[in-house]
């Protein structure tokens, strides 16, 4: 508490003037002050940067422009909620994950576009909704699109599916028909046939 | 809808609950009534107006997506500048990591580009005014100098006039903790401006 020079240490002076010294302590450090100077100058010393700080003019802030980036926040915040909402009712987790991303996406715009010339006083409120609905938008048509591709994805599979059947039973049949020419032409004796009749083979 | 101005008599508890059964237009009063105070608090951790926006607008954020849990066992104001000063206090230790990988000279650079600190002109004697005005901006900005953790239990002392329990609280610090920093900032204060404006102002 005090210092070997018999003074208050600045930790305790402190705590004295700013009303934290209790009890037999508080008592002691004023019984202290009063007859001691140079422990008031320490103390006035200790003060004096706080008492300059709360002097500091503050800016003039511009509420409104604020009110209206938060309420454009909240607005994207609410449609967000509403897309994960939709998602996890369709149970779709991989929607979820998606609409994370639009999550990353939109607070990123809303910084970019409202950010700053919300500072500047201007009305960034219908942008930010614009960005919000864009958003939510934007997951639906993911979403649409997947099950699109994925729709697509199956055709193809389907007809590729398809098509080599079909390529394989005609080169099963043209083999079937070499075998059955070539038996015939081999057992007629005509073998002369054979190179007429498939020319490119 | 109602215009900011029917809310008047419409107490924070009242608004907060509105807002928590999803009201956001008694949300908004709430934003209008305390923005000013924590948009100064901000700009002095911060020492940038831009800065000191940003994070007041992601607190408000935060308070709405968590305005449920506010129970009004405290007053909403002090409740908002919790999430904001910890808000802050997050951005300040990112910083300090990425500030550990470049250069910290330079981070403090960039951090003073704000606009000049400004005095209010009280009192009449114009030697006066002249004198203090210097003192308090030399303070602002030997306040923005500061290192960040013995800065913020400055600002919550000193313009925000908690006590060492509820900056203890807000910080998850403990008192002890809040004691030893602010003598730390207080002494560094005092050199830094013994230094700037000559012993004899602090002698
Ligand atoms: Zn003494």
């Amino acid at each position: 508490m005090k210092r070997e020079s018999g003074h208050l240490d600045a930790e305790t002076l402190g705590a004295y003037i700013d009303g934290e010294l209790h009890g037999p302590a508080r008592q002691a450090a004023a019984d202290h002050l009063r007859v001691c100077s140079v422990c008031r100058e320490t103390a006035s010393a200790l003060g004096a940067p706080g008492s300059a700080a709360r002097q500091v003019q503050a800016p003039e802030w511009n509420v409104e422009a604020l009110v209206a980036r938060v309420e454009a926040g909240i607005s994207a915040l609410e449609a967000e909620g509403e897309a994960v909402n939709d998602a996890v009712a369709a149970g779709r987790r991989r929607t979820v994950e998606r609409a994370g991303v639009a999550r990353w996406t939109g607070s990123a715009g809303r910084e970019g576009s409202a950010g700053r010339e919300g500072l500047a006083g201007r009305e960034g409120s219908a942008g930010l909704g614009d960005l919000a609905g864009r958003a939510a938008r934007w997951v639906k048509s993911r979403r649409r699109s997947a099950l699109g591709f994925a729709a697509a994805a199956v055709i193809l599979l389907v007809s590729l599916v398809g098509a080599a059947g079909y390529v394989y039973r005609r080169e099963m049949i043209a083999q079937d028909r070499v075998l059955v020419d070539s038996h015939y032409i081999i057992r007629s004796g005509n073998a002369g046939a054979l190179l007429v009749s498939y020319p490119g083979r | 809808m109602l215009a900011g101005s029917d809310w008047a008599c419409t107490s924070d508890e009242d608004l907060a609950r509105g807002a928590a059964s999803g009201s956001q237009d008694a949300y908004s009063e709430l934003v209008r009534r305390h923005s000013k105070k924590l948009l100064n608090l901000a700009w002095r951790m911060t020492g940038s107006q831009e800065a000191a926006l940003d994070a007041v607008q992601e607190a408000w954020l935060s308070g709405w997506k968590g305005i449920r849990s506010f129970r009004g066992e405290a007053e909403f104001y002090s409740w908002m500048r919790r999430i904001l000063v910890n808000g802050i206090n997050n951005e300040f230790r990112k910083r300090s990591r990425r500030a550990a990988l470049v250069s910290l000279d330079r981070s403090m650079d960039s951090e003073e580009s704000g606009e000049p600190l400004q005095v209010e002109d009280e009192g009449a004697d114009p030697q006066d005014i002249v004198g203090r005005a210097e003192t308090a901006r030399e303070i602002g900005q030997a306040v923005v100098r500061l290192p960040d953790m013995y800065r913020v239990v400055f600002l919550l002392r000193e313009t925000e006039l908690m006590s060492y329990s509820e900056i203890a609280d807000v910080l998850g610090i403990a008192e002890g903790t809040v004691k030893s920093r602010l003598n730390m900032a207080r002494r560094m204060l005092r050199e830094t401006l013994s230094e700037e404006v000559g012993s004899a102002r602090f002698a």
